[in-house]
């Protein structure tokens, strides 16, 4: 567009005509407001996406959090400014991906399960020679691993309320778990078992990696959760305390659901059986059956690991500073009362 | 030359933006309108199908979504809000699902689309906070996907809306629509697909140790058995490896003309696997969304229906005065 040319040969002035043909109508504030959203569009799915990925940590517990950034280098001012900011910026953008049902959690499989999971109950009552345990499988869990088949349909949505209830606590090897030492040279052996078993990739169970290279972030429900089995047992190592009550943390999130669960469980058990009484426990399982190797022929599943994770005793009353369920706790070897407070346990 | 009726209002876009045709250039309505409808069925299954029969299960008094499980783990109210905090009976919940399928069917067909589409996603995210254990990322998707159509003209064309409209003469053919919330919905896609590459990339993917080994054979994730399908190792690892370079490729291949067809192909064909295959809910049914305005409708669209009506718009278009929203072919 041309700009109105001044003629200083006489006055100096802007013909009215000039401005009506060269001034074309403004936007509207709607088109205004409307651009504007637009780029808030883009810019918010870029930043979201970009700052969970390159800070995790603010995706995580604060034990997890502290853990995680101890394995890096102490930051300069300049990176703790900006760690600082990244995490504003990310809590925000995380409300209004809440607000709007924006949330950016594009990680299908990422973190992929090396291991099949089902919840487990078991209900036992006081006099077992009357009233001997019963167990109750997850509705998911095939009879038979060999042959089976999961009809899509209503129960899709239940099979995902049952895999976040066992994603609560990754589970661990055992075996592993009963033997750990603290012999570097162990741990390599085990290794080396491990990778045999498992098949030609030794490194992925090789210590040497720092923990946090082989850990994975897994949104579980409405949160985040740091998964490093198989290697915990480094944490575990280091800082048993730590671990320990990063453990019960975890469990102090999700004994809710886990509750409802056994709940709903025992109420659809009692209606099939009302002759029967209350029973004394309701434990929770956590049911596992390691994928068998790549490779693996003939293609067989190794019989299933059940992992405790909660009890509890219906009708009992219990006291307000804790929750009403028991913990399993790995590094106390049994069921734990855990207090609601954080500072307590 | 016609006159062709743009709907929705343009938005003002900055400098580079409002240099590039493809945030600019108004797009046929029946893009939006597929999106809609596609969105609206999907929904309407996922309510029916997936909702309604465990509804007394996962929502009210003594469910797996009862109020006390999840209200009260430290999540903030504010931001996860639900307009059904507080319904216990089952009854009332079963009730407000069937609201949720009737809107979802509306959406469908178009009855007061975007009031439809609102109500959809105050419905689906106050389901999606009242029971998170429930959900995956197919449900960020369909709330997504309802933000922006609530947004947009989407009822601009293949609805009983414009049908009304039509019968008072209100309306010009073809609808055009202003390409924002396309655009947006599909930069959201590619972010959404290349993100999961990357976190896979994070997690492992190409350590050799073949994750989809682990996918397949996982007993509770897959439909049916892996020692009933028993893949060669090879393929297994081939899976592996299209999967995560069709996911961080996917920008690029989906922007190359001549890759555009078959990366977009693979991803119908990726979801309709996984759909049979894995237990993921409605998770393919509304990725499967996303595709739909990428379709060319307007090609499809009998033409013996616009040739027989071109005298007549003609005559229309001679009448109607060019509104501000208007743009000339």
């Amino acid at each position: 567009m041309r700009r109105p040319r001044l003629r200083p040969d006489t006055h100096s002035y802007i013909h009215l005509s000039t401005i009506m043909n060269s001034t074309a109508p403004g936007p509207r504030p709607a088109q205004v407001f409307l651009g504007l959203f637009v780029v808030w569009q883009l810019t918010f799915m870029v930043m979201a996406n970009y700052l969970q990925l390159v800070f995790p940590e603010n995706l995580v517990t604060e034990d997890e959090a502290a853990d995680l950034l101890a394995k890096l280098p102490p930051p300069g001012p300049i990176e703790k400014l900006t760690r600082t900011a990244a995490g504003c910026l990310q809590s925000e953008a995380g409300r209004y991906a809440q607000v709007t049902g924006q949330g950016q959690s594009w990680w299908l499989f990422a973190a992929y399960p090396r291991q099949s999971t089902f919840p487990l109950i078991e209900l036992r009552w006081s006099d077992p020679a009357a009233f001997p345990p019963v167990r109750l499988h997850g509705r998911f869990e095939p009879e038979n691993p060999n042959a089976y088949f999961h009809a899509p349909g209503p129960g899709d949505r239940l099979f995902h309320y049952e895999a976040n209830l066992t994603l609560i606590h990754n589970p661990w090897d055992t075996e592993r778990f009963n033997s750990w030492s603290w012999d570097p040279e162990e741990e390599r052996k085990h290794a080396e078992t491990q990778a045999e078993t498992h098949g030609r990739h030794r490194e992925q169970f090789t210590p040497d990696r720092p923990w946090y290279q082989r850990c994975q972030l897994a949104h579980v429900g409405d949160g985040w959760s740091l998964f490093c089995s198989p290697w915990e047992e480094e944490r575990f190592r280091t800082d048993r305390e730590r671990y320990q009550r990063s453990y019960l943390n975890r469990a102090r999130e999700k004994w809710r659901p886990a509750l409802a669960y056994m709940e709903w469980q025992l109420e659809q058990y009692r209606q099939l059986h009302p002759e029967l009484p209350m029973p004394a426990e309701v434990i929770l399982y956590n049911r596992v059956y390691p994928t068998p190797a790549r490779g693996t022929s003939p293609w067989q599943w190794p019989a299933p690991h059940d992992h405790p994770v909660f009890r509890w005793h219906p009708g009992e009353t219990t006291p307000a500073e804790v929750f009403p369920v028991e913990v399993y706790d790995p590094a106390a070897g049994g069921f734990v009362r855990v207090n609601r407070s954080k500072d307590s346990s | 030359m016609s006159e062709r009726k743009v709907v929705g209002i343009r938005p003002w876009l900055p400098w580079p933006l409002s240099r590039i045709p493809w945030w600019t250039e108004p797009v046929r309505a029946e893009r939006l309108a597929a999106l809609r409808i596609g969105v609206g069925l999907a929904t309407l299954v996922d309510v029916l199908g997936h909702y309604l029969p465990y509804a007394s299960a996962f929502f009210g008094d003594s469910s797996l979504g009862a109020s006390a499980v999840f209200d009260a783990q430290g999540m903030d109210q504010v931001w996860r809000w639900s307009v059904l905090r507080g319904i216990h009976d089952p009854t009332t919940v079963k009730m407000v699902l069937l609201v949720w399928a009737a809107v979802a069917a509306g959406l469908a067909a178009g009855v007061g689309s975007r009031l439809c589409a609102f109500a959809a996603w105050v419905l689906g995210m106050s389901f999606f906070n009242l029971n998170p254990f429930l959900v995956n990322s197919g449900d960020n998707v369909r709330n997504f996907l309802c933000f922006y159509l609530m947004l947009s003209p989407c009822g601009a064309a293949w609805s009983v809306d414009h049908w009304w409209a039509r019968q008072r003469g209100a309306v010009l053919e073809p609808v055009f629509v202003q390409p924002w919330a396309l655009r947006l919905v599909f930069v959201q896609m590619t972010v959404l697909y290349f993100m999961t590459g990357v976190w896979k990339l994070r997690g492992g993917w190409h350590s050799g140790e073949s994750p989809m080994h682990y996918v397949f054979g996982n007993l509770g994730w897959t439909r049916v058995s892996y020692a009933q399908l028993p893949l060669p190792v090879w393929a297994v690892d081939a899976t592996t490896w299209i999967t995560l370079i069709w996911e961080l490729g996917f920008p690029v291949l989906v922007f190359m003309t001549w890759t555009r067809t078959l990366t977009l192909w693979m991803g119908v064909l990726f979801h309709l696997g996984t759909g049979c295959l894995l237990q993921l809910g409605p998770f393919p049914l509304y990725m499967l969304c996303l595709y739909l305005p990428l379709v060319p409708w307007e090609q499809y669209i009998s033409h013996q229906n616009e040739k027989a009506a071109a005298p007549m718009l003609a005559a229309a278009a001679a009448f109607a005065p060019a509104g501000p929203e208007d743009v000339k072919n």
